[in-house]
């Protein structure tokens, strides 16, 4: 056949040709294709995810017109205005899911959704001993009877160090003469005061209580020692939103029963809280959601809830500047702490810094920057607003406002006195362009520095001031006032100067400061005597510095010290032992090296120097250890552990 | 292995010589013998053929490009098998190919031309062809490929393959006409 022949004849084809037209294998090419098919769908995957993760929020304005009958009108129109001016709280979806993954690790793995219902706990019952602790071991693992004499009534002692006489500061300890409660996480926790035969005799479960999960604070125990109220803070998942409530207990006898007896909730985060005269002010942060349109009030308004489900605090209740600098709200209410019913609230919108509270007044405050056009940058200037808002008649009432440049540190950077509010602030400022803080003369400007105020309450206008009183790039560490004085430790890093300020006479505040000094002083306590106690950092941010100033004619002089090397602590203030009777100091530590123990030291100021008087172990957090001298017997908590000590 | 390397082994009369070539060539082998045999049996057996053919000839032989030298030894046996297979149904494409190939027979000029002159006229031929439709014809009338393979091959439809093709058969047999070849 010749066609046969032709298609031998292609045998002599080239062999170039024949190697051109090899074959690709099915299964390398199919594979070809799918890879390319699959590279194609990731990439399309990812730019969709990136897309949805990455596009910034924008924040268009509501037409108000719908709410313009609303009695909340006001404070529509100024979180409307300030929505529209302001970036996004989250830049994007990445921002917010960030946030809020970091925000559920911060709160200790506490939370925990339950599946189910959640019963209704109101006649839940604390668990009654079972067995009796070995005599003469304090023993926090096991419960026993008390064999306490239960005839006497028992009566309320105080144990927290409060700023303001009168003022009850809540706290995760308090005490009375019969018995310690003590808040360990969620658990609630009552030992007998029996010198070395004191053990635990109840035990409660906070979070039975709370909701979804919870998390307890503090507490307060009522003068009569009979009725304990915890305040925690839980998910609510009707408001989807964190609530703080306070729970309180019948504690008249402990050691057979711990029955609720009411509670009451708000919407938002725990600021801090105050007991006088029975009173219970309660303060929280709420946040108003950015992306909001308004329709439904419990975004963007304050929600209580009294026992008849949550309702958006009375529109005349709500005070809010001009200019919004925050879309957060300052909530104070005020609540009976028998029947934990609602008396009165207040809610500063924009206020979300400090709050300090006064025989008489609260004192709220609000950090924001003021702008100030220069050529070529911005020079912006920290200020704070500070709002009186006075309780003494039954009701709240507002009494103004004073700003003031510099920002507030903490509650102890405020203190009112014969009419006059003090205030310690760290003046700040800084620039839009970097570049331009490269000028000498700038740079000068934007050093950091403190400043004194004082403000009459009854106009709340600067009568005097000491404007910049700190060596140039400090700033103020911490504050005590204490009558017509005032200390104010200012550090840059670990040298500090601490001053000593007389305001006897605030035409002509004079003062006197010790000169640089190695480390720096945390928390300032005036000890009585003329003398002034430090606890902060030594020559090493991890050196424990514990000293003692006084003052002479000269200036401030230390007295003595006491240091630890390695050594971790706690700036929490409520966390020391301050007894000024017996001029002892107490507080948790950590070591550093070695075993990395937790321990509790107890010092001794003998009017020369600081003398360990005990140091053991102690376990727990040192936020949260506590101690008391009763009857020459030192009562320490911390962790699982109590222990009770002989002093004297 | 590079051939060189492979050719190496089979002058050094290495007996892993032919386990390279399977290794490198073997599914190629395998290719041309099934397009043209039809069969998985006998391609595998006209292949084991093909590797003792290349064993056989390296030495003397000396090839540069080893995948052109097996690829002729394995096509060349298949189409000798082929000649005395009897079932139509178990050839493969061969029979199809054969069919299309007479479309490109010039008419009988006279005397058959000699190997030589033919060779030079298909390469000249084949060089004159666009590199894909060279592709095609190639993989069509040397592999004997299935227009469906050959389409998944190239990238292209099976319609084009077939005009492709088409129009190629038309031009080699006027070119082998112009040149005066006789098969």
């Amino acid at each position: 056949m010749r066609n046969k022949k032709l298609l031998d004849a292609m045998s002599l084809a080239d062999e170039k040709f024949v190697a051109e037209a090899a074959p690709k294998y099915k299964s390398s090419r199919t594979l070809q294709k799918r890879i390319v098919l699959i590279a194609a769908i990731v990439t399309s995957l990812i730019l969709s995810v990136g897309l949805w993760l990455f596009v910034p929020y924008s924040y268009v304005p509501e037409n108000l017109r719908p709410y313009v009958d609303s009695e909340y009108f006001g404070v529509i129109s100024a979180l409307n205005s300030y929505n529209s001016n302001t970036p996004a709280v989250f830049l994007n979806n990445f921002d917010r899911y960030k946030f809020y993954y970091t925000q559920a690790e911060d709160l200790q793995g506490n939370i925990a959704v339950e599946d189910g219902v959640k019963e209704e706990a109101d006649d839940m019952v604390a668990e009654l001993p079972t067995s009796p602790a070995p005599d003469g071991a304090p023993n926090a693992g096991s419960v026993t009877e008390s064999t306490a004499d239960n005839v006497n009534k028992p009566s309320y002692e105080e144990t927290t160090d409060n700023q303001v006489e009168g003022v009850i500061e809540s706290d995760l300890f308090k005490r009375s003469d019969k018995h310690i409660f003590y808040l360990h996480g969620d658990t609630l926790k009552v030992y007998s005061i029996e010198k070395e035969s004191s053990r635990l005799v109840s035990s409660l479960d906070i979070n039975a209580f709370e909701g979804d999960y919870g998390i307890s604070f503090e507490m307060f125990l009522s003068k009569d020692a009979k009725t304990l109220t915890v305040i925690a803070s839980g998910y609510e998942r009707e408001q989807r939103q964190t609530v703080v409530s306070l729970i309180s207990f019948d504690v008249s006898e402990p050691e057979r029963e711990i029955s609720q007896k009411a509670k009451i909730s708000v919407c938002g985060s725990y600021l801090s809280a105050r007991l006088v005269d029975g009173d219970i002010l309660l303060m929280t942060k709420f946040g108003a959601k950015q992306s909001t349109s308004f329709a439904k009030e419990s975004d963007y308004i304050p929600q209580i809830d009294c026992g008849e489900g949550f309702s958006s605090v009375p529109a005349e209740s709500i005070i809010y500047p001009e200019e919004l600098t925050s879309s957060v709200y300052t909530v104070i209410c005020r609540i009976d702490e028998d029947g934990l019913t609602l008396k009165d609230s207040v809610s500063l919108l924009s206020y979300s810094q400090e709050v300090y509270v006064s025989a008489d007044n609260i004192y709220a405050a609000r950090s924001f920057s003021k702008p100030e056009g220069r050529l070529g940058y911005t020079l912006f200037t920290a200020m704070t607003e500070i709002t009186r808002i006075s309780y003494s008649d039954g009701s709240f009432k507002n009494c103004g406002s004073v700003t003031l440049e510099g920002y507030i540190k903490d509650q102890y950077s405020l203190d009112e006195y014969e009419g006059i509010l003090r205030a310690v602030t760290t003046t700040e400022k800084t620039v839009t362009y970097k570049k331009y803080a490269e000028n000498l003369a700038i740079n000068e400007e934007l050093a950091t520095s403190a400043s004194l105020y004082c403000i009459g309450i009854s106009d709340m206008k600067v009568r005097s001031s000491v404007i910049g009183f700190a060596p140039r790039g400090e700033t103020v560490r911490s504050s005590r006032f204490d009558g017509d004085t005032a200390y104010i430790c200012t550090a840059v890093q670990l040298t500090d100067p601490v001053f000593f300020f007389d305001l006897s006479d605030i035409n002509n505040i004079t003062y006197k400061e010790t000169g640089n000094i190695e480390g720096y002083s945390s928390s300032l306590i005036e000890l009585g005597g003329g003398y002034l106690l430090g606890i902060g950092y030594g020559s090493f941010s991890s050196t424990l510095k514990i000293e003692i100033y006084e003052e002479s004619d000269s200036g401030v002089v230390s007295v003595c010290k006491y240091e630890l090397p390695h050594t971790y602590f706690s700036q929490e203030y409520k966390s020391y032992y301050i007894n000024r009777d017996e001029n002892l100091v107490g507080l948790g530590i950590t070591e550093l090296y070695e075993e990395k123990e937790s321990r509790y030291i107890l010092l001794l100021f003998n009017g020369d120097e600081l003398c360990e008087i005990l140091n053991l172990a102690l376990s727990g957090e040192n936020h949260a250890k506590r101690a008391v001298l009763i009857d020459g017997y030192f009562y320490m908590l911390g962790g699982d552990d109590f222990k009770v000590e002989k002093l004297f | 292995m590079e051939d060189r390397q492979i050719v190496d082994l089979y002058w050094a009369r290495s007996e892993d010589a032919i386990e390279k070539t399977q290794e490198k060539y073997g599914k190629y082998c395998l290719y041309i013998a099934k397009n043209i045999l039809g069969s998985d049996e006998d391609a595998e057996e006209c292949v084991n053929d093909a590797y003792v053919n290349v064993w056989n000839s390296i030495p003397p032989n000396r090839p540069e490009k080893l995948s052109a030298f097996i690829g002729k030894i394995t096509r060349n046996l298949a189409l000798n098998r082929i000649s005395y297979k009897k079932a139509k149904k178990r050839a493969g494409q061969s029979e199809l190919v054969l069919e299309e190939l007479e479309e490109c027979l010039p008419a009988m000029q006279g005397d058959p031309s000699d190997e030589l002159l033919l060779r030079d006229a298909l390469n000249c031929f084949l060089a004159s062809l666009p590199r894909l439709t060279r592709m095609i014809f190639m993989k069509r009338y040397w592999y004997m490929a299935s227009v469906r393979d050959i389409a998944n091959d190239c990238g292209v439809g099976e319609s084009r393959v077939k005009v492709t093709l088409m129009r190629t058969r038309t031009k080699l047999k006027e070119y082998l006409e112009k040149e005066g070849i006789n098969i």
